[in-house]
């Protein structure tokens, strides 16, 4: 564990990890703002919340711009943190759960960007997921605060 | 200076009667001349729009600028006094620069708020200045009228929000879209909307528009007017796949677009978010496509509560704006009265200064025995004592809190200390 803490490649790995976490967040936030005000046009009680609030394009470029600049960040972070995990563990660090934890994470922001560029996905059903993804990312989160302590 | 308004508004006079007082269909010069050949009037402005015909006048006599302003009204438009009268109105001084600065504001308008009256003052204001020197009482106020516009306009609401259904239709679509450029719209039908809305999409630079109506004809003039593409009816279900916007007008008494349409196009993979406008009576766009996700339609009567409640909204920000109209016109009146008060304290002094340098040369003649700075004393003491007798009638000039009005004040002082006769007149009289 010594090794893998002053390995040079750790502060990089924390570093994309948490932008990459920020934007995640981002894109959250943005899907939620978004569905916001797509019930305020919905609903066509228009107040002062939906005249405060960007249009729904430019929120859903928010959120996949987020998204794919997320992404990039958690593949970086994934891959440093394989490579640190294999120094530490030659052999079981299949079995950490941080490390499961991660893959799944980024495996399924992986799969966000493949149902919005090649299945087009928009709207309610593509936020849901982000939020999914942002769920996944908060448990791997916790479980890698938990086995640090 | 005083200042008057009289004219006729939309809230005072039927159309009828302002189109006959309607200085628009005369030449510029034609009537300004007119306005300044009268005798009191010094300074004047003719604003003429279709809700209103006002002239604002400036001069030295309320009563007779009124008068003036009034003949110069009925003289022009040849129309007879007695007819006439009950339709005017007009305010002199601090009400008639409220008037202005309100008017300006847009806060006297039809619809509350719109933008095109500031326009209509400011020309109004540049036609007057080309044809006479405008004297800077009047120049001073139409500047302020500006500013205070401009002022009610950023720290009011008073026209955020859209008040016609065609531009709170495109303003919806704007917070769909975000910026219209990428947009493709279709447009169902004809009318003075469908032209409106037109006129304003292609102004947002909207990537497509094609124009669909019964009469293919009527599309091929819609198309050519605003650059569109003219398509037949029954074509349009092809080509609705491919819009973005969808703006329905027409007198069909039955569902243009039906659910199964729109329903055929979802199927066909847009994901796209979709905006049907159906300002149709009856409805031309089935109103249960609203439940479809990422379809959004408005019919007439919520494009007509959205306009309702952004007028409501409008009055409630009018008030805001009256509070600051009536702290500017406040304002208006210390700059004007500092205007008037200094160059009056001015006098004071200069004739003062004058009867020092006369008294020393009188006891330098007949005192001359005495040295130079006997001479600076004395001239230091009557000085000071000149200083203290001026110092109270300046504080009476100066002084807030007065009852009388800077003006007033000023004008007693200038009779008091005779400040239009020079200092000679008075030596005749004096020791």
């Amino acid at each position: 564990m010594t090794g893998t803490l002053e390995n040079f490649l750790f502060p990089f790995h924390l570093g994309v990890l948490l932008i990459g976490f920020a934007c995640f967040g981002f894109a959250s936030l943005a899907a939620l703002v978004y569905l916001i005000q797509k019930h305020e046009l919905k609903s066509k009680h228009l107040g002062k919340l939906f005249l405060l609030l960007p249009s729904l394009e430019t929120l859903d470029r928010l959120a996949v711009r987020s998204l794919i600049i997320g992404t990039v960040c958690l593949t970086a972070g994934v891959a440093t943190g394989l490579y640190l995990a294999h120094l530490v563990w030659p052999r079981d660090w299949t079995k950490d759960p941080k490390v499961l934890f991660s893959f799944a994470t980024w495996l399924w922001f992986l799969l966000l960007l493949g149902v919005r560029y090649k299945a087009g996905w928009r709207g309610r059903k593509f936020f849901v997921l982000i939020f999914i993804g942002f769920l996944f990312l908060v448990l791997t989160f916790l479980v890698s605060l938990w086995r640090w302590m | 200076m005083d200042v008057v308004v009289i004219g006729i508004s939309h809230q005072t006079a039927p159309v009828e009667f302002r189109e006959k007082l309607d200085f628009s269909k005369h030449a510029k010069e034609s009537y300004l001349s007119k306005l300044m050949e009268q005798q009191s009037v010094s300074s004047g402005l003719v604003l003429s729009t279709c809700n209103r015909v006002e002239v604002y006048a400036a001069g030295q006599s309320e009563t007779a600028l009124l008068n003036d302003a009034e003949k110069f009204l009925q003289q022009f438009h040849n129309v007879n006094p007695t007819e006439v009268r009950h339709f005017f109105y007009s305010k002199t001084n601090r009400e008639a620069v409220k008037h202005l600065f309100r008017v300006a504001s847009s806060l006297d308008s039809l619809v509350i708020g719109e933008p095109q009256i500031l326009g209509q003052v400011k020309e109004a204001y540049f036609d007057a200045r080309s044809m006479t020197p405008i004297d800077p009482f009047f120049e001073r106020l139409v500047q302020k009228a500006f500013s205070v516009a401009k002022r009610v306009r950023t720290e009011t609401k008073i026209a955020e929000q859209s008040v016609s259904v065609s531009h709170t239709a495109i303003e919806l679509a704007e917070k769909i879209f975000g910026e219209l450029s990428h947009c493709r719209v279709l447009m169902v039908g004809a009318g003075e909307m469908v032209e409106i809305a037109s006129r304003s999409l292609v102004q947002r630079g909207v990537k497509r528009i094609l124009f669909a109506n019964r009469t293919y004809e009527h599309s091929v003039e819609l198309a050519q007017s605003y650059g569109g593409l003219p398509i037949l009816l029954p074509q349009m279900d092809e080509y609705l796949v491919e819009a973005d916007m969808v703006f329905v007008s027409t007198s069909a008494p039955f569902y243009l677009i039906t659910r199964e349409k729109v329903e055929a196009v979802l199927s066909k993979g847009k994901q796209s978010p979709m905006f049907f406008i159906d300002i149709s009576v009856p409805r031309n766009v089935d109103p249960s496509i609203h439940e479809l996700e990422e379809i959004y339609l408005y019919n007439i009567d919520d494009l007509k509560g959205i306009v309702d409640a952004n007028l409501q909204m409008r009055k409630e920000e009018a008030e805001k704006a009256e509070t600051i109209i009536e702290a500017e016109v406040a304002r208006f009146y210390q700059g004007v009265e500092k205007l008037e008060v200094a160059p009056l304290i001015r006098n004071l002094q200069d004739k003062y200064e004058v009867v020092l340098r006369q008294e020393m040369e009188r006891i330098q003649s007949r005192f001359s025995g005495l040295t130079a700075q006997e001479l600076l004393v004395l001239e230091k003491s009557i000085s000071s004592a000149i200083r203290k007798v001026l110092n109270d009638p300046i504080l009476f000039l100066k002084g807030e809190g007065n009852p009388r009005s800077s003006l007033e004040r000023a004008e007693l002082l200038r009779q008091i200390f005779r400040l239009d006769h020079k200092v000679k007149e008075e030596e005749d009289g004096s020791v």
